[in-house]
């Protein structure tokens, strides 16, 4: 069925409201990459979400908006707490997957020529790939712990420090997280994957603070031109994995007990004021707090590899936290509502949460700034750093893009790398990879995905996000 | 198409999962096919010994729903179990069931190769038709 795409300004599109749509959809984009969008099933799935019970506003996509499974990636729908429903389709199996980026005091300059070295290191001492087990064997009690507590049960076992805490989206614990909602075999699965980067799209990327576009921010934010970054991006690994399946096949089973019609079974929800409603969310914030108790391993992992490799001490190295953000979530936020503030359950499906200046869930730090928002590009360009912006508040329940989005599957673009050394193409630009799959390089080259510069113009340009820092890849540690 | 003696299979193009089309000339053929798909993404696996017994109960809600848990099922024993699904035998099939007896090696980091993080079997686009005969489903995989 074909979509109908009515231009509003060059950075918004609306999907006018058809068939058993309850919401128009609203696209985030651009002139240069509307026309990408055209040609997979992504503005379908956006309608799609648009005719859940209890959506309000509009069903939203942002600028890095591609074909997911049920909603689509860089999709984004607020519902209402009494008609709407959550879905776990629409959080993802890799629930709170997300990015943590950290800056440090070094010249990158200065490590340039041991780059290779560096990435080694980590490739050695960070667990990445498919069935690695970290460096935490959790028993049944302190795995309980990790999934209530999250990051702060990490520091206080010695995983980093408690400023980090502050530093990280919702000081890195959902509230709400009872594991008694957990199946046996996400217990299981959750065991042996702390501390564990994964595979696929995960990765830790050695960079350097390539461009400042405002320095006030900046500055407060700890970027400066030239210095060496730290970006990892992970998720809550197997544990997340399994509470999205179990939870999305018990609504499979039980949705149209809840008398609700889906147009694509992936959408499976419950009512928000339902027994399994609240038990997926209790899961989910598990899975929430795991996810940001293992990034903050990763950085642990990640600040002691670099110290020992370069043999120098903490201080020399000043590796701090700059800000650590969720992709995939349900949350119940206030949102400003026909002009009056409303508990909504806003779901990101590879969208970021972007606060505006002074937004009393920012740490004091950050007040003047807005929140910093991290957007990985592929490994052969750049990543961005924006700070929220009020356009987001007003349009897009606080949320902006999370990354650059693909545009090629794995096999386009296995087929496209055919006869290539995408290894020695980074190398000759100066980026040094490892990685543990011998198609991860292939299915993850640059040109599998979009532009990033164009994604952060185009959300910068629409006022939900401004463009702050762009950083250049040094070296990449992949699954 | 696999072409190397593995269960008939075809990637089809999605933009950040993987799609795949499974083909058998009966339904349980199709199920078996599906399991063996799922391990031929997986892993590659290194030699191993006799492979061992390991019975598979699954209910769902209609044939589809069924195929989804069904190779939910293979999935969670190689990433919650560690166990590579070798070979399967489906003993009993109805619309909204499965038993089955599946041959299982332990996985092996230091034999086993391991080839894609699949997270999970999703509804996404998921079915089965029949054509002649011949049975095909269409899934896909989130990874």
């Amino acid at each position: 069925m074909h979509i109908r795409l009515n231009k509003l300004d060059d950075y918004r599109w609306e999907i006018p409201r058809t068939g058993d749509m309850r919401v128009p959809g609203l696209v985030f984009s651009s002139p240069l990459l509307i026309d990408s969008l055209r040609t997979d099933q992504s503005l379908r799935q956006v309608a799609d979400v648009a005719c859940l019970p209890g959506i309000v506003g509009r069903s939203l996509a942002m600028p890095d908006i591609h074909w997911g499974y049920g909603f689509p990636i860089g999709g984004v729908a607020a519902f209402a707490p009494d008609e709407g429903i959550v879905s776990p389709g629409g959080v993802g199996y890799d629930i709170n997957c997300g990015c943590r980026l950290m800056t440090t005091s070094v010249d990158a300059s200065s490590v340039s020529p041991r780059i290779r070295e560096l990435v080694t290191a980590l490739f050695r001492d960070v667990p990445v790939g498919v069935g690695t087990t970290g460096p935490v064997h959790l028993g049944t009690r302190d795995e309980a712990a990790v999934a209530v507590q999250g990051a702060a049960w990490a520091v206080k076992n010695g995983f980093g420090e408690n400023r980090d805490l502050e530093f990280t989206e919702d000081k890195g614990v959902m509230a709400g997280a009872d594991p008694d909602a957990l199946s046996d075999r996400a217990v299981k699965r959750g065991r042996n994957q702390l501390g564990t980067l994964g595979s696929g799209n995960h990765f830790l990327e050695l960079q350097v603070v390539d461009k400042v576009f405002n320095q006030d921010i900046a500055h407060t934010f700890g970027l400066h031109e030239g210095r060496l970054a730290v970006l990892i991006h992970s998720g809550s690994r197997g544990f997340g994995h399994q509470i999205c399946d179990d939870f999305l096949k018990e609504m499979t089973g039980r949705v149209s007990s809840f008398g609700i019609q889906l147009p694509d079974r992936q959408l499976a929800c419950a009512p928000l004021c339902s027994g399994l409603a609240k038990r997926y969310l209790s899961a989910m914030a598990c899975a929430a707090n795991y996810a940001w108790a293992n990034r903050q391993i990763l950085m642990h992992l990640t600040r002691e590899t670099i110290q020992a490799c370069l043999g120098i001490t903490p201080t020399d190295l000043g590796m701090k936290l700059l800000y650590d953000v969720c992709h995939n979530i349900a949350k119940m936020e206030i949102h400003e509502l026909h002009g009056r503030p409303t508990s909504l359950c806003v779901h990101r499906k590879g969208a970021t949460r972007a606060l505006p200046p002074g937004h009393s869930a920012l740490p004091p730090s950050y007040q003047e700034s807005g929140q910093p928002v991290l957007i990985p590009g592929d490994m052969g360009t750049y990543s961005y750093v924006l700070a929220g912006a009020p356009g987001a508040m007003a349009e897009s329940f606080g949320s902006t893009c999370h990354g650059a989005g693909r545009v090629l599957s794995r096999g386009q673009a296995v087929k496209a790398a055919k006869g290539r050394s995408i290894h020695r193409e980074l190398e000759d630009k100066g980026i040094f990879v490892q990685s543990r799959g011998k198609k991860t390089i292939k299915e993850e080259m640059p040109e599998a995905y979009k532009d990033v510069s164009l994604v952060v113009d185009a959300v910068h340009q629409a006022g939900l996000a401004h463009t702050v820092a762009r950083l250049r890849p040094l070296g990449v540690v992949k699954g | 198409m696999k072409d190397r003696g593995g269960p008939p299979y075809t990637l089809i193009n999605h933009t950040a999962d993987m799609g795949v089309r499974i083909r058998g000339s009966s339904l349980k053929e199709l199920f078996e096919n599906a399991a063996l798909a799922l391990t031929d993404l997986l892993v590659s696996p290194g030699r191993h010994g006799e492979p061992a017994p390991f019975p598979l109960s699954v209910t769902g809600d209609d044939p589809v729903d069924l195929l989804v848990r069904w190779m939910g099922e293979v999935l969670y024993l190689f990433e919650g179990e560690a166990r590579i699904v070798a070979d399967v035998r489906i003993e009993t099939l109805t619309s909204d069931h499965i038993e089955a007896v599946a041959r299982v090696f332990p996985f092996d980091p230091d034999r086993d190769e391991p080839l894609n993080q699949i997270k999970a079997v999703t509804y996404h686009k998921a079915g089965i038709t029949e054509t002649d005969g011949q049975w095909e489903a269409l899934l896909v995989l989130d990874v």
